[in-house]
């Protein structure tokens, strides 16, 4: 027959018996004291009167403990020691009966642990810790050259770390960030932005169309665009504004922004998915992600617009950076950044510029607009050092477990 | 953006000066163009749209030349000899036209010229509809021109062929006929350009044969047509100013209709602008003096008029639309690595958007779960987001133009990005935990563009055993996370095993589900592993 200790047991082989707590207290308050007294400061007190009055070291007299002697040593601790020991041998059968009939020790059947006795076994368990059999057998060794079995961490996408670095970076420059929807009017991605009803760039081959037409719900703008176009190119089509396509650019996000300014001056980008009919090959996919910001406040000018974009050019990790002139629909003067790479030389970063007046005074902004661009794919291959865009959205876990962000 | 290349000794030559390679690097791209190639023959240019005339190298050593301080030959033409009688043509109502005289046509201009008319065509010309041109042989043509409205029956030799044929036969027939055909099938009236021996053009389709340009061709006969009487006006002044550069020269053509018209025209586009309005956009305080110096250098005609600066634009400069495109040459011209950058002092608050930064805390919790994320497309088909999860196909928002059939509807939900993925990794090592936080696209008839966007969260376990409680374990940490207020309901759902899947509702509105995957579903990806899998919505 073997014994273990309860969780009470356990508890006082830790902390010291009830009565042990009780003598201590009396003889710190000179050897009489209350029992109120002692009431909030010792745990299980009535236990501990019990059992220091059975064994003759104090009285009660009314509501007074008085210390009658002081014992020499607590043999129930002693033995619960021993028990956890698990040399019981040496412990007096009267304490275990004690120690029983406290519920601080109980009996188990260690027959099944008996059989391990002397013999290797390979799985330390809670049992043979708790009845101190793990002294009777003996721990198989490992070979310790056996590989071990993979292990896979949770890991972020490494595209959606770079998107992250860039984000924290755009608002450590005081940008505040956009939304808007996926599926956009044709109005925001290109009228708004001065693209002739007409433009290549609104044609199949750049843009995915889908089914039906956008509610007008900024007339005020739409008549103003309407306006600026008629002026500018001579002529509008307001049935091809309303078609529905696929955001083919961020830029679409800004001019709804710049329609609903709420603050000057103000700082905002947006980072999101666009959409784009293109072969699909290392090169190119139909979805990518497109940076765009703007800045929106009275006197910024073009070299404003460099300094933000020397700023920006930071995040490409290149200490110098070029400007070229360049070409697009919404700007005036327009820019394109490059940026120069250790080993790889100068490298396109994005493309910027001043928004003409024939965008921000149709949106009622009156103030000058910076606006910039950043190729994103194109930072985000440089950063994880790939030469093939399908690795941003790739389907491959062996690669996304193995490489290191 | 279009790639051109060009002779290098040729470019030069029209320049008038020997340049190294370096140093013509530099100026072309100061003027705008990249270089993305030079070795000892050719220079290989990107361009970008709106300088149409950097297309031709004419145009471009015409740019160049001014860019170095070297003198242009002007912009001249004679007057008319030649009338034309226009009708009323309503498919096609403008018309340019211009007589070159004294061409000294060889190989290389005939190659520079139908250069141009291509990328006239597919360009500005929007593929011949705004605009398209033709080059005939003077010489060729006899008698009064008319520009008329024919019939389809009318017959000519078109370019090319060596028989008469019907218009009709044109369209049908040939290649630029089956092209641009329909461009004006519509109409009752087809354009032709007339003489004494019949049709010599049918804009936009075809010339003719009688009057193709050869190497021998010694007086040229250009006309242009369109929908958009400016577009015609600037394209025929752009093919002037390439023949100018040749040495050519340009006679005018009356144009008798309704009205009475001289074409090509050259008068004079004129701005005015202000020190401060330039200081105002550049931030650089420059001189008059310096102003208008560097308005020559981009071919502009300038001077100072009572403290304002009066520009004059050159008729084939198409790009130039208001002050700002004339503000920007002037950037260019005082080139743009000499701009000093400054940042100014603007105080704004930066902040992440409130689903980024839900999306971001969601990203932590699965990866101390031990997901992998992954991103996916949006856009999808039918066959993997509704089919192969064995559920009834629904209306999705569909792409009008696909160029994949892998790739035709956006997603509505985004479990099936997910359970895709697993399928193109049944040969890698399980366990498989993955997550994916994407958008997906669904209907809504009340919001302006008929749809929206909503943010999700979809992970799934691919390992043998059953991940139920796993899954529903994490279900639950993602409402904490999100301090949302969840309770379970039992659903039947066809992607997930009956009875082992569970919808999560928030306030009686469902935000997401869970469950084991329907080994009807993994057969049809092919997943021969049992998948326990989650989509919250984190809006």
């Amino acid at each position: 027959m073997q014994y273990v200790l309860t969780e009470e047991g356990e508890k006082y082989l830790h902390t010291g018996l009830p009565e042990r707590k009780l003598i201590e207290a009396l003889e710190k308050y000179g050897g009489r004291v209350l029992i109120s007294e002692l009431e909030s400061e010792i745990e299980n007190l009535s236990i501990g009167l019990l059992w220091a009055k059975k064994k003759g070291w104090i009285e009660l007299k009314f509501n007074e403990i008085i210390l009658v002697s002081k014992p020499e040593k607590y043999e129930e601790e002693i033995a619960l020691a021993k028990i956890k020991e698990g040399k019981i041998e040496e412990v007096d059968k009267k304490i275990i009966e004690i120690l029983l009939q406290r519920r601080l020790i109980e009996k188990v059947s260690y027959k099944h642990l008996e059989e391990l006795i002397d013999r290797e076994i390979i799985s330390l368990t809670p049992e043979l810790i708790k009845t101190g059999f793990w002294r009777k057998v003996r721990l198989k060794k490992y070979d310790i050259n056996v590989p071990p079995a993979q292990i896979f961490r949770g890991k972020l996408h490494p595209y959606i770390k770079v998107i992250n670095e860039v984000r924290e970076f755009l608002i450590s420059l005081g940008f505040k960030e956009a939304k808007g929807p996926l599926v956009e009017i044709e109005f925001w991605n290109c009228d708004a932005l001065f693209m002739p009803s007409d433009h290549i760039a609104r044609e199949i081959h750049d843009i995915f169309f889908v089914e039906g037409e956008g509610k007008i719900e900024r007339k005020d703008v739409w008549e103003n665009v309407e306006k600026v176009h008629k002026r500018c190119w001579g002529y509008w089509d307001k049935d091809l504004a309303k078609r529905l396509i696929l955001r083919s650019q961020n830029t679409a996000i800004s001019a709804r922004e710049l329609a609903n300014l709420s603050e000057l001056p103000v700082k905002i980008f947006a980072i999101d998915r666009v959409f784009r009919p293109d072969t699909i090959d290392a090169k190119h996919f139909i979805e990518f992600e497109q940076c765009e910001g703007i800045v929106v406040g009275e006197n910024l000018n073009f070299r404003n617009l460099l300094g933000y974009l020397r700023e920006i050019a930071k995040i490409f990790g290149g200490k110098e950076v070029r400007f070229k002139p360049s070409y697009f629909p919404f700007t005036e003067p327009s820019v394109e950044m490059y940026v120069k790479i250790e080993k790889l030389g100068w490298v396109e970063a994005g493309g910027a510029g001043i928004l003409r007046e024939e965008v921000t005074r149709p949106l009622g902004v009156n103030v000058p607009v910076l606006a910039w661009g950043l190729g994103l794919g194109r930072l985000a291959l440089l950063k994880l050092g790939l030469d093939d865009i399908r690795y941003l959205y790739s389907t491959n876990l062996k690669w996304l477990r193995e490489v290191e962000i | 953006m279009p790639t051109v290349m060009f002779n290098k000794k040729e470019l030069l030559s029209f320049v008038g000066k020997e340049i190294k390679d370096s140093e013509l690097v530099r100026i072309i791209e100061a003027l705008k163009p990249s270089v993305e190639e030079i070795d000892e023959e050719n220079i290989v240019l990107e361009l970008t749209s709106d300088r149409i005339d950097y297309f031709t190298v004419e145009g471009l050593a015409r740019a160049i030349r001014s860019y170095i301080g070297l003198k242009n030959p002007k912009l001249s033409v004679s007057k008319p000899r030649i009338t034309i009688w226009k009708e009323n043509v309503p498919v096609r109502p403008y018309i340019g036209c211009a007589i070159v005289r004294n061409t000294k046509l060889n190989d290389s201009f005939i190659k520079s010229l139908m250069n141009l008319q291509e990328i006239i065509h597919e360009t500005y010309g929007r593929k011949r509809k705004k605009v398209a041109v033709g080059l005939h042989d003077f010489d060729k043509i006899y008698g009064t021109i008319r520009y008329v409205g024919a019939n389809r029956d009318e017959r000519f030799i078109p370019l090319g062929e060596s028989k008469e044929m019907s218009l009709i036969e044109v369209l049908a027939k040939t290649e630029k006929g089956k092209m641009y055909g329909n461009l004006i099938y519509n109409s009752n009236k087809w354009p032709v350009f007339v003489d004494e021996k019949g049709i010599f053009s049918f804009p936009p389709i075809l010339n003719s044969e009688r009057t193709k340009i050869t190497e021998k061709t010694k007086n040229i006969f250009i006309d242009v047509t369109g929908i958009d009487r400016q577009a015609v006006q600037k394209v025929l002044n752009l093919f002037c100013l390439v023949f100018i550069e040749r040495g050519c020269r340009i006679e005018s053509i009356k144009i008798k209709g309704e009205s009475v018209e001289i074409t090509p025209n050259f008068s004079e586009n004129v701005f005015e602008l202000s020190l401060s309005e330039i200081e105002r956009i550049l931030g650089l305080r420059l001189g008059e003096r310096q102003i208008i110096s560097l308005l020559k250098k981009m071919d502009y005609e300038a001077k100072e008029v009572k403290g304002k600066i009066i520009v004059v634009v050159k008729p084939y400069r198409f790009d130039i639309i208001s002050k700002s495109d004339i503000i920007e040459d002037i950037a260019i011209a005082y080139n743009y690595d000499n701009f000093d950058p400054y940042l100014p002092n603007l105080f704004t608050k930066g902040e992440i958007h409130p689903i980024e930064r839900v999306s971001n805390k969601i990203r932590e919790l699965l990866i101390g779960f031990g997901f992998q994320e992954i991103v996916r497309p949006i856009l999808t088909n039918s066959k993997t987001q509704f089919e192969k999860m064995n559920i009834a196909i629904q209306d999705t928002i569909k792409i009008l133009n696909p160029v994949s059939e892998h790739y035709t509807e956006l997603r509505c939900w985004l479990l099936p990005s997910v359970i895709e993925f697993l399928s193109y990794n049944t040969k890698e090592a399980y366990p498989q935990k993955v997550f994916e936080i994407g958008d997906v696209v669904i209907r809504d008839e009340s919001a302006e563009t008929r749809s929206r966007n909503i943010r999700k969260v979809s992970g799934a376990i691919a390992d043998n055993g059953s991940f139920y409680a796993e899954i529903k374990k994490i279900v639950v940490e993602l409402a904490k996370v999100l301090n949302k207020e969840i309770r379970f309901e039992e659903v039947e759902h066809p992607s997930f095993i009956s009875g082992r899947v569970s919808r999560v509702i928030e306030n009686d509105r469902e935000i997401g589900i869970f469950g084991e995957i329907n080994p009807i579903v993994l057969e049809n990806f092919k997943i021969y592993m049992p998948v326990a899998a989650f989509e919250f919505s984190l809006e």
